[in-house]
């Protein structure tokens, strides 16, 4: 089986590209690191890949609002060639200051299919402060492909700008269409209700992520790819010696590699 | 602060570097120039294109290029401001003002393009001196350069020349690039959206050439350059002032003054800071600024900088001002003793272990802080050699003084204390074996190993208690140190360790009341317990700063195990976890001393910045 290609677009303050690509190889993906201006040019072609990941950063370092000067970037200059790669068979998934990129450029939630049309904001977190911590997510949506076989994840979240909002009308439309990939929820699966640090931002309704009514496209806050080890995880330590005491071997994977997984999967299974 | 660590916040998450751990601390005498210390970490392939990386020779001919943000008025004077007393008269435009993007664009284009494709012959940043420094200093070592000063970009124009040549302004590099490479560079940083110029020849002349409008401005033999700076001589003497004993009976309400030791701005909990600070950024965090499930701050973390091995990067600091009021030499061997043992607590061993010196001194024209400068920098040297842990980097500011007026407009003089930080860097192989500071389990067993001294000399509990700094400074002696670190590791490989916290600021006390807030465990401890020597008081048992002591917990089962492995030095059993949350410190006489319970400990942690 080939495997599939993943293009891991980077440039401009985009600073989490490197563990990006890697956990798409450690889940049997080929990643190629891509400067956007490489695209521009036609050094590296969109055609040539089936997976498109925008990593997280501060591309063009968040001054006109997070992920729009990227957006306007990509729209003027390679708007076309992101809708077609968007409306093909392929996946695209935005990570934090990738999933700002995404809603900028009306890749998600792209309801009716409208891709391109900008219908959501990702404002400044409710407590006015850049915020590093680990949540939990619960899965929302059944047709998301990435977030498949995932229930309640633990994943690590680091921004300032993750409220997710949008007006009456157009939530209504993304819950009717099953877009909501993940909401923030408590250790036990039970709602955040907004309530801080398990909804770490203030995103209206819990959302941490959405994607588009394909399932395809997934833009989430949060970083799976910084939980690709056992070691990452918060609290992980009580869990190590709880198995050493069981004598138990370690695990080595992180649960972060899943969305990845599943992925690749796609593709090859 | 605030700014502060915004501007942490800002260089650091901008630019996709983890902030994995820091430490917050205070003194009156930093009132007038507070004193911020930022390490960055980075790694190099030890070779590239089969030559050895560190390598770098700008070569006659070649071109002399900036690369990154403009020059402009800010950062003038930058380095001499920062080793100068603050006064009335000191520059506003010192200051440089950063934009970590620009710097991110042009760092991603050199080392993940540039760099491997061999497009350059030398690099310097421009630090302190800005160009004058980078391009002189690239000129030793091909042997000379000529500069044009009208080829630089400007921030605005009219700039004079003199400023062009020194400023600080940030996000610069300068390099040294054949002419035959030159077009593929610069199409290359086009590319990326990166300014590059080239303003120069690098030459063999033996002289550094400086024009404008085809005038020469500047015209200096290397040599001289370099070297022609006559030394300076300086004397220097040290006098150990004799300070008063404090004469304070203990507390009758140990319980409040250990809650209130915890609220103590060199112990509370900085949580609302780290939270700011992306300490998980390249996929790679271990153990963090925050630990256990009551999250409390490390003074160790581990960072695992490449997916696929599991070896990791252990970073820690140890700095102790006050301790220079009554002996710099002690002071400093207590820094290099805390930044080592937190390192070999957090799991990391002696054998790949570095460290690195920041003096930020003051008066450094006064032959008595000279003096005990030159006793800290004995000590560095002496334990250094002896726990055999190399420098590896290190920086000093000699003029950490304020000199201004005070609020009724009489003039003041404010100096920080002789500061020294050092920092620890050690290699884990593996760091499934890294030992956090939370406790794991009710019925686990607590442990001391060291022993504790009268060591309370301008310690956080003589502060506390207002009273004069004492004289008994706490002494390290490195030989014992090395053979309890030793044993210590060999506990670690055998995952016998199940969390460890070294006592420094606050001593026992204020460890044990981290260790159960992290925990979320309650704890029971006997001091009578405590290996000491000459201590007949709780209250200096329980906050003494000695050091090369770690305060551990162990799995019940392997007790027996785990005594057999330290048979033969000092240390003991002092309690035991438990699952009440009962927070429980019998004294030395043998009633209860402190009754309290986890969560009023953690509610006093957090008081100080609570609303921040």
């Amino acid at each position: 089986m080939t495997k599939p290609k993943a293009l891991i677009i980077t440039g401009y303050g985009i600073n989490c590209e490197e563990e990006t690509a890697k956990v798409f190889e450690m889940e049997g993906a080929d990643s190629t690191i891509v400067h956007i201006n490489d695209l521009i040019d036609g050094t590296k072609k969109m055609e040539d890949f089936q997976i498109m990941a925008f990593p997280g950063g501060f591309s063009y370092g968040d001054d006109t609002s997070s992920g729009n000067a990227m957006a306007n970037k990509i729209k003027n200059n390679l708007n076309e060639e992101f809708l077609k790669f968007a409306r093909e068979d392929k996946l695209i998934i935005g990570l934090c200051n990738g999933f700002q990129i995404l809603v900028n450029l009306g890749l998600v939630p792209a309801l009716n299919n409208a891709y391109g049309e900008r219908t959501v904001a990702l404002m400044h977190n409710t407590q006015a402060r850049y915020e590093c911590r680990w949540i939990h997510l619960k899965r929302a949506s059944n047709k998301c492909i990435w977030t498949r076989d995932i229930e309640v994840i633990h994943v690590p979240i680091a921004h300032g700008e993750g409220n997710f909002y949008t007006d009456a009308e157009t939530l209504k439309e993304i819950k009717s269409g099953d877009q909501i990939a993940f909401k923030y929820v408590r250790e036990d699966g039970s709602p955040a209700n907004n309530e801080f640090p398990f909804n770490p931002n203030g995103a209206m309704e819990d959302i941490a992520g959405i994607c588009d009514p394909s399932g395809r496209i997934l833009g989430m806050m949060p970083h799976p790819e910084r939980f690709n080890c056992f070691v990452n995880e918060d609290g992980w330590p009580i869990q190590k010696e709880k198995l050493v005491r069981e004598g138990k071997p370690l695990p080595k994977e992180g649960k972060g590699l899943k969305l990845f997984r599943n992925a690749v999967e796609y593709f090859t299974k | 602060m605030q700014g502060v660590v915004d501007g942490v916040n800002a260089g650091g998450n901008q630019s996709g570097i983890p902030t994995p751990q820091g430490f917050l601390y205070f003194n009156k005498g930093y009132k007038g120039k507070p004193l911020i210390f930022v390490g960055t970490i980075g790694l190099i392939p030890k070779e590239i294109n089969g030559k050895p990386s560190w390598e770098k020779k700008a070569v006659k001919g070649d071109l002399v290029v900036m690369l990154g943000g403009r020059v402009g008025q800010d950062g003038i004077h930058g380095a001499t401001f920062s080793s100068e007393a603050l006064t009335a008269g000191s520059p506003a435009t010192a200051v440089q003002i950063g934009d970590p993007i620009t710097q991110k664009k042009f760092s991603d284009a050199i080392v993940k393009e540039a760099r491997d494709l061999d497009l350059y012959n030398s690099i310097t940043d421009n630090g302190a001196g800005g160009l004058s420094c980078s391009v002189a200093e690239m000129a030793k070592e091909c042997g000379g350069c000529e500069v044009d000063l009208n080829l630089v970009p400007l921030k605005y124009p009219h700039l004079d020349p003199w400023k062009i040549w020194i400023s600080e302004s940030q996000e610069r590099m300068t390099l040294a690039i054949s002419p035959e490479k030159i077009d593929q560079f610069t199409k290359l940083m086009e590319k990326r959206g990166v300014e590059s110029t080239v303003i120069g020849t690098f030459t063999d002349s033996g002289r550094c050439i400086v024009k404008i409008n085809g005038e020469k401005i500047m015209d200096l033999d290397m040599d001289f350059l370099h070297d022609g700076l006559p030394r300076k001589t300086l004397i220097s003497s040290y006098t150990r002032e004799k300070h008063d004993e404090p004469n304070f009976d203990q507390p009758s309400d140990m319980t409040m003054t250990l809650l209130e030791m915890l609220t103590r701005p060199n112990i509370t909990s900085f949580e609302f800071i780290s939270r700011q600070y992306d300490h998980m950024v390249q996929g790679g965090a271990v153990l963090g600024p925050l630990q256990g499930k009551g999250k409390v701050n490390s003074v160790a973390s581990v960072t695992k900088p490449f997916m696929g091995t599991d070896k990791g990067v252990i970073c820690s600091q140890g700095l102790y001002p006050t301790y220079s009021n009554i002996d710099t030499y002690h002071m400093a061997a207590c820094s290099i003793d805390t930044a080592i043992r937190n390192v070999i607590a957090i799991g990391g061993t002696l054998d790949h272990l570095a460290l690195l010196d920041n003096f930020c001194w003051c008066s450094s024209n006064d032959k008595e802080r000279l003096g005990q400068l030159k006793a800290a920098a004995q000590a560095c040297y002496d334990y250094a050699t002896t726990y055999e842990t190399p420098y590896i980097s290190g920086k000093d500011s000699m003029f950490n003084d304020f000199q201004g007026f005070d609020k009724e407009g009489h003039p003041i003089k404010i100096s920080v204390p002789p500061t020294l930080l050092i920092s620890s860097l050690g290699v884990i192989k593996d760091v499934t074996k890294s030992v956090s500071l939370d406790p794991k389990f009710a019925g686990d067993l607590v442990y001391i190993l060291g022993e504790t001294f009268d060591e309370l000399g301008a310690s956080e509990y003589f502060d506390y208690q207002s009273s004069p700094i004492g004289n008994n400074i706490p002494k390290v002696n490195a030989e014992k140190a090395i053979v309890l670190y030793r044993k210590f590791e060999e506990a670690v490989a055998k995952n016998l360790i199940s969390s460890a916290l070294s006592p420094a600021h606050g001593g026992l006390g204020i460890t044990l009341a981290k260790k159960a807030i992290a925990g979320e465990l309650g704890m029971e401890i006997d001091l009578s317990k405590v290996p000491a020597k000459n201590i007949n008081r709780d209250d200096y048992l329980l906050f003494s700063e000695s050091q090369s002591r770690f305060v551990i917990t162990i799995d019940p089962k392997r007790k027996e195990e785990f005594e057999a492995l330290f048979n033969g030095f000092a240390f003991a059993q002092i309690g035991t976890m438990t699952a009440d949350r009962d927070f429980t410190i019998k004294g030395l006489s043998g009633k209860t001393l402190i009754q309290t319970d986890t969560e009023t400990l953690n509610k006093y942690y957090r008081k100080t910045f609570k609303d921040w």
